[in-house]
């Protein structure tokens, strides 16, 4: 560890990916450096993957550029590579140096580490990843025990032991289902419910807890252990559970805590932001420098990267060429007239709503986008389409075709205007047709994920798009035939309101003193008729509700709830109806809805098992969908066509299940993705491999790296992580001479694949590769199975009010 | 209305399509054969004949191909709902057809074999029909939105509170109880699972024991009346599913017969065009 005295000109803290890199950097250009690692090992969050885990190396044109080696394999070999580095560069490494407190300033910072010791040092590389501290059980004789860990890396491990799994998140339920077959289990709570994990994993603990395959501890704090018990506090008095095992599944505290008391700011109080560095990596605070995942670079190969660069910017090297480079030089492979540097600078200064970019996060915001220079007359995308991204004018103009009907009908959108947010804020399809207006026109289109990281990261660039999203959406949604003086007017009347999933947004007898349009998420209609709620409607986003009120002189005449996670923009209702006394135009729009929607209600009340359709469809969360598989329970026959369909057209593994999955009177939601307006799975994905079509279809893409994220953030357990399957005999070797294990998913296959076979992400992908539609759909004999969107929602209800 | 077409039922399939178009085959395979009947004894031989034979052995060709298009998956030309409504439609007026073909000359010879497959494959056809049209809602009215595993669980919790009430009881009783809850199964050979009732059903035994030996209202106690009503209750589950399997089955044991029978028929169809051409 050098001598007690020594000041490093460099400390490395976390030696992942990131870390190691710049450990053996430094190491190679003679820097007095210390790479301090609180596990005893190197790289903790990589060897904690999943034995024999693919690692990969994407993207795939980012070239490496670091002392480290790193090439796609196993995670075995990667740290092997890694581990060898190490020892061949002489890297300064201490293990079990966990660091809790940094002090101090550029050139004097001090360390205090968890054993006591303090190091100092002069620069500080800040690479403890995005992982955080495991939370550990705090009780007398916890220190003690052998029996108690907090973690599982394999269920398949243990047999016949009982086995107390506490917590009641995620982890801890999928650690109590996976060891449940072979162990007896406990899960204990200190509630009495599981709804803060996802709703797949609530439903699958409680029906284990139903067949009595894992036992509840409910109302329980663990209070004392001892070698082979855990006591617990209940309300019931002390009870004490002879186990061979304890898991506690505390959750773990994200590193924010930590790297804030280091003096770090953050952006945002949102869960997923990080804190903003330099072009050089540097943090607010000077000398200490942020790289990896905690920087904002979710991928093991960048991380590589910046640790070499960080080492040579500390180093004196401010005039290294960044290793993006080329992928900046990819993405504007199609502009002539501007170099990369000329390119990155006018950015800034064309585009008002990229201003506050730091060049780090410009570079990535390119790196990530396509920049295009589409001709006069070039249609950038039509009205119904799904894609989400953002687009900006980065020279000449657009023309918004603001009329389905009359394509003559348009808005100009000039240099350094955005367009496209609302389908970036609403999930939903585009609302107008945009095509290039002129010859030299160059817009940079920003995927969704880059985008929302953007909004988190940088106020300016949120605020100035949620403002013109609001004239915009009450410009499309409400009143297209107004001025636009008049929508501003509006517009400056109206706030963003959220409501979470179930919350009422008004009731049914409140005065009506404002109008709420839609602009994410749906919400339910419902009445009280003769004692009871009736359902009378689901209103997607894009919509308003509220009108009835504002027309005539009644109050609410329904209630309104959110059916998911929903954001309103609310106009006051005074503004509102004065303009529509004012304008002839608008007043027939809006009464044209009105009475429309008493039609509606009408009908409905007619049919309130319709309205319980509604509702069950709605709890199950298909307020969110945009394509969802129902099965008419009346007429199906089992016969699991559809499932065997799915495999065959899908790599031999089936994206639906047909069996799982709730029913209410005869309508059966089965297992299979819903493509969310906003989908939960694409929130983490390392390499971005989730994507959506112009048609709406949520699809996984090859460069999936097999981390699990999407199948965990999935609220309706509709991924999996699967192996290749082998290839099987063809129909007629099997209908012929019974060769293989015939159509459909062989169930066999994952059983028998080797430990270490590739898994990645599988999910429905709505056949989008193939004519003719949904196999599932098409392979059905009696039409039981369909797929429906959720503008025909209320339709198919109320048509198919008897047979369905 | 497009979203009702998408759930339409292939028994109706637009507006009972093949329905029309088979009963048009037949229309005119019957004026034909009234019309040529006076030229002669009909049978296979004249041009009528060969003609209708040559249309029953494409028909036969063309519905056994059914199990072959069921599982070609990746083809996408048409639904699979729209080929089983055809399916049953001229499957339905090969009958008539081969009747005609045959000018309802049936002995026992291999001719006739296949004529008579034609009818077996057809009757289990139609059986097939039934089943499909019938047993899906009463399966779905049955299962009251439990599936089958939720009511394996309501029984095991069930079978806990038995285990409990019974080391109150006496020993006799509490041996009912230990192999009803060990014993009882639901599912069974096939016989059992077409006919849950044959099932000699260790819950009900229990339960009959305990309701002989306190007949007598009276002389139960708690435990005794507790015990009762687990009873009762968990064979109202075990009867929901056992008719759940019973009915899963019934979906699907048809086709055991179904099968075999077009197959034989396009091998008694193959040995019937064979002796025709080559020993009439
Ligand atoms: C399941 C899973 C699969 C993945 N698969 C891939 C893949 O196939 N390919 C890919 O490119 N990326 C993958 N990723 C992403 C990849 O793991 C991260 O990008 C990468 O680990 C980030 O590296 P890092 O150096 O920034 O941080 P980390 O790798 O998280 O390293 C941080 C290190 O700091 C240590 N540390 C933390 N706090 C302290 C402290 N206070 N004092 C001392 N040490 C500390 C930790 O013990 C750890 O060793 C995956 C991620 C997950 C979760
Ligand atoms: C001689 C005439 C017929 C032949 C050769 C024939 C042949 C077949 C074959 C080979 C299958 C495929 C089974 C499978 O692979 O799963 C099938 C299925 C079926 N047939 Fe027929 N069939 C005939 C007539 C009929 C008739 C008249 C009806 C109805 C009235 C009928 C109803 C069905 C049904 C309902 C199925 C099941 C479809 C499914 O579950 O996927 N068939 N038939
Ligand atoms: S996989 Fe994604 S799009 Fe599909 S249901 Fe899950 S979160 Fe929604
Ligand atoms: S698709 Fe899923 S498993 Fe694959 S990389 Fe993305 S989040 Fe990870
Ligand atoms: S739509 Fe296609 S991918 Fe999706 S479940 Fe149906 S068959 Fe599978």
């Amino acid at each position: 560890m050098g001598t007690k005295n020594e000041i490093y000109q460099v400390a490395i803290i976390g030696s992942g990916p990131a870390g190691l890199s710049a450990g053996a950097h430094a190491s190679v250009l003679g820097l007095r450096h210390i790479l301090l690692e609180k596990a005893d090992h190197a790289s903790d969050t990589i060897y904690k993957f999943q034995k024999g885990k693919h690692v990969m190396a994407t993207p795939d044109v980012l070239p490496l550029r670091s002392d480290v080696n790193f090439n796609m394999g196993s995670r075995e070999d990667v740290l092997d590579t890694w581990n060898s580095a190490l020892d061949k560069h002489q890297v300064n490494i201490s293990y079990n140096a966990e660091v809790k407190n940094v002090s101090g300033g550029k050139g004097g910072f001090d360390l205090t580490l968890t054993n006591g010791d303090t190091i100092k040092t002069e620069t500080i590389v800040l690479a403890i990843g995005l992982q955080g501290n495991l939370n550990t059980l705090r009780i007398p004789g916890s220190e003690n025990v052998t029996h108690l860990q907090y973690q599982l890396d394999d269920p398949d491990e243990y047999e016949h032991e009982t086995i107390i799994v506490i917590g009641a998140g995620d982890a801890a339920i999928e650690n109590a289902l996976g060891l449940c077959t072979h162990n007896t289990v406990y899960i204990a709570n200190r509630g009495t419910e599981f709804s803060r994990a996802k709703e797949a994993n609530e439903a699958a603990i409680l029906s284990e807890i139903d067949k009595g395959r894992i036992i509840p501890l409910y109302n329980s704090n663990s209070k004392e252990c001892t070698q082979g018990t855990l006591t617990f506090d209940t309300p019931d008095g002390d009870v004490t559970i002879e186990c061979d095992r304890v898991i506690a599944r505390l959750g773990a505290a994200p590193p924010r805590k930590f790297v804030e008391a280091c003096g770090v700011s953050f952006p945002s109080d949102a869960r997923n932001a990080l804190p903003e560095v330099s072009k050089t990596y540097e943090s607010n605070v000077k000398g200490l420098y942020i790289v990896g995942s905690l920087g904002g670079y979710p991928l093991i190969k960048q991380a590589i990267n910046q640790g070499y660069e960080v080492i040579e910017f500390i180093n004196g090297n401010t005039e290294l060429d960044p290793a993006d480079e080329p992928l900046i030089t990819q993405t504007l492979k199609d502009i002539k007239d501007f170099d990369n540097d000329a390119f990155l600078k006018e950015v800034r200064v064309r585009l008002p709503i990229f201003e506050e970019l730091n060049p780090l996060m410009e570079r990535e915001m390119l790196v990530e986008s396509t920049v295009t220079a589409p001709r006069k007359g070039t249609i950038i995308f039509e009205r119904g389409d799904y894609t989400n991204s953002v687009y900006t004018i980065f020279r000449g103009s657009v023309k918004i075709q603001t009329n389905e009907d009359d394509p003559s009908q348009c808005v100009i959108l000039e240099q350094g205007a955005f367009f496209g947010e609302v389908g970036l804020i609403s999930g939903r399809r585009r609302s107008a047709t945009i095509l290039s207006n002129a010859d030299d026109t160059i817009l940079i289109e920003t995927p969704r994920r880059t985008m929302l990281k953007l909004r988190e990261d940088v106020r300016s660039l949120r605020d100035s798009m949620d403002k013109e999203a609001i004239v915009r959406q009450i410009q499309t949604y409400i009143a297209s035939s107004l001025d636009i003086k008049a929508i501003q007017k509006l517009a400056d009347s109206a706030s963003i309101e959220t409501f979470r999933k179930g919350e009422i947004i008004f009731n049914e007898g409140d005065e009506g003193d404002a109008l709420y349009l839609i602009s994410k998420g749906s919400v339910m209609v419902s009445k009280r008729i003769g004692g009871k709620d009736v359902t009378l409607a689901y209103v997607a986003a894009g919509n308003y509700v509220g009108e009835m009120a504002l027309m005539s002189d009644l109050n609410r005449t329904a209630t309104i709830k959110s059916a998911v996670d929903c954001e309103t923009i609310k106009i006051d209702g005074d503004i509102f109806r004065k303009l529509v006394n004012e304008n002839d135009s608008l007043q027939k729009e809006i009464e044209e809805k009105y009475g429309q929607r008493i039609v509606e209600t009408e009908k409905m009340i007619e049919q309130p098992e319709a309205g319980s359709i509604v509702e069950f469809l709605m709890g199950e969360g298909i307020g969110e969908a945009t394509d969802v598989l129902l099965i008419d329970e009346s007429i199906c026959i089992g016969c699991d066509n559809c499932e065997k369909a799915c495999a065959e057209t899908h790599n031999g593994i089936s994206r639906l299940d047909r069996e799982a999955g709730p029913t209410f009177a005869n309508v059966h939601v089965p297992t299979s993705c819903r493509h969310c307006e906003h989908p939960h799975c694409m929130t983490d994905c390392p390499p971005d491999a989730i994507k959506r079509n112009p048609e709406g279809e949520v699809y996984i893409t090859n460069d999936c790296i097999g981390c699990g994220n999407c199948e965990r953030n999935c609220p309706y357990g509709v991924i999996q992580m699967a192996p290749e399957p082998p290839k099987k005999p063809g129909l007629f070797s099997w209908l012929l001479f019974g060769k293989g294990p015939g159509p459909g998913e062989d169930h066999s296959y994952k059983e028998l694949a080797p430990e270490d076979a590739r898994k990645t992400a599988v999910k429905c992908d709505m056949c989008k590769d193939i004519t003719g539609g949904a196999s599932c759909v098409r392979a059905c004999p009696t039409g039981a199975a369909i797929r429906v969107k959720p503008d025909e929602f209320m339709d198919f209800i109320r048509d198919g009010g008897e047979s369905l | 209305m497009r979203s009702n077409n998408a759930h339409e039922s292939f028994l109706v399939y637009r507006g009972l399509k093949f329905f029309w178009l088979a009963v048009a085959l037949v229309f005119v395979a019957i004026v034909l054969y009234i019309w040529h009947e006076p030229l002669g004894v009909p049978n296979g031989g004249s041009w009528l004949g060969y003609t209708l034979g040559v249309i029953s052995a494409v028909l036969v060709i063309w519905l056994t191909w059914f199990g072959v298009r069921k599982r070609q998956y990746a083809l996408n030309e048409t639904k699979l709902k729209v080929w089983l409504s055809a399916h049953i439609y001229f499957g339905l007026a090969l009958v008539i057809i081969a009747t005609l073909h045959s000018g309802f000359q049936i002995g026992w010879n291999i001719h006739s074999a296949a004529y008579i497959l034609v009818l077996l494959t057809v009757a289990s056809g139609i059986f097939g029909v039934f089943v499909y049209a019938r047993y899906p809602k009463l399966m779905t009215k049955n299962r009251a939105g439990l599936s089958l595993d939720e009511m394996m669980g309501q029984i095991s919790e069930l079978d806990q509170a038995l285990l409990k009430e019974g080391r109150q009881l006496p020993e006799e009783l509490n041996t009912a109880l230990l192999k009803a809850v060990r014993e009882t199964y639901i599912g069974g050979n096939i016989v059992e699972k077409l006919s849950p009732k044959r099932i000699d059903c260790p819950t009900a035994n229990a339960r009959n024991l305990i309701e002989t030996k306190y007949a007598d209202l009276s002389s139960r106690d708690q435990s005794i009346s507790k015990a009762i009503a687990l009873l009762a209750k968990k064979q109202k589950i075990l009867r929901r599913a056992r008719r759940d399997i019973q009915i899963k089955v019934i979906l699907r044991i048809w086709l055991f017969f179904h099968v075999p029978f077009a197959i034989a028929l396009l091998g008694a169809l193959v040995s019937h065009i064979l002796a025709v051409f080559f020993y009439w």
